[in-house]
């Protein structure tokens, strides 16, 4: 069946249609969700819930953008919805003086960065910096959008960043991963 | 600033790429809330407005209901009668007694309270006939 099928077997709540959906996306959004979640739990709530609203509101879906990049929205609002349930987004500082150095990662280091390291680096990371850095660096949010979305501040969101990557940096070391 | 954006580049790359294996109970668990979605729909039918809109219904019923019920008995609502009619159609009521004046004194001449003795309630000698 081709997205578009896909997408009308959807609106005609096809169950059949909505499993295809689901198989087609469920790998990749159960990622999505695990990044923004450390508990599998939690992350298993989060596609459960973000799925459903796709399928509850697909009517709403304009058909001229991505539909995977739809869903991923849903996924990432379910996430961030999660985590401020749980006032894990509560405490943010801001920083007044920073130093690039020692937040600068050497982009070798990412190039041998396996998938599964990937999850224990954002699991070593605080929830809000682990949430930043996946709003700005992997979603590719702008810190203004991020502000909005977590209701805080520009600098906020911008300290927390730095503060992440700092922490990264730390934990690459520890890995092995070249620092310079 | 480059070497950074290098590095969020490729993190970007190689996390995007990521994919995990679901559970398999979690197509369940969607499913199930899509089931009780479908069940609930007929409740979800009944907006407010609906129910709003069925109580006026009703209470307009009622209202036309009570106001041709009352109507026969409402004189104002009545045609215009003849005397004649009125008069036959209050001919059942009873009428009061014509005023009839009291005739003075009393066989027994006496007068009773329920509070005073007899003894105090005779009249002083000078008036008593």
């Amino acid at each position: 069946m081709t997205e578009q099928e896909l997408i009308a077997g959807c609106k005609a709540n096809d169950r059949r249609a909505q499993r295809a959906v689901y198989d087609r996306f469920s790998p990749l959004m159960a990622a999505v969700a695990r990044r923004y979640c450390r508990r599998d739990a939690d992350a298993e709530d989060v596609l459960v819930g973000a799925f459903f609203k796709v399928f509850d509101k697909i009517d709403s879906f304009n058909e001229e953008g991505s539909f995977e990049g739809w869903i991923r929205r849903i996924v990432v609002n379910e996430a961030l919805m999660l985590l401020r349930k749980k006032h894990a987004l509560k405490r943010a500082a801001e920083l007044t003086e920073v130093n690039p150095a020692s937040y600068s990662i050497p982009p070798v280091a990412a190039e041998r960065l396996a998938e599964e390291d990937i999850l224990n680096l954002l699991d070593g990371l605080p929830t809000g910096y682990r949430t930043i850095f996946n709003l700005y660096v992997v979603e590719g949010f702008k810190h203004r959008e991020i502000a909005d979305m977590l209701e805080i501040s520009i600098n906020t969101s911008k300290s927390q960043l730095i503060l992440a990557k700092k922490r990264l940096r730390e934990q690459l070391e520890k890995l092995g991963y070249p620092a310079r | 600033m480059s070497t950074n954006d290098s590095f969020d580049r490729q993190f970007r790359r190689t996390a995007r790429g990521m994919r995990r294996r679901p559970s398999p109970r979690t197509w369940d668990r969607i499913e199930n809330r899509l089931d009780s979605r479908r069940g609930s729909a007929g409740f979800r039918t009944f907006r407010p407005w609906m129910i709003a809109a069925v109580v006026l219904i009703l209470a307009g019923f009622a209202l036309v209901a009570n106001g041709v019920g009352s109507s026969e008995y409402d004189p104002l609502a009545q045609r215009a009668e003849s005397v004649e009619e009125l008069d036959k159609a209050v001919g059942t009521i009873n009428r009061i007694p014509d005023y009839a004046p009291l005739s003075e004194g009393r066989s027994d001449g006496e007068l009773v309270s329920r509070n005073e003795s007899r003894g105090r309630l005779t009249p002083a000698p000078k008036y008593r006939l």
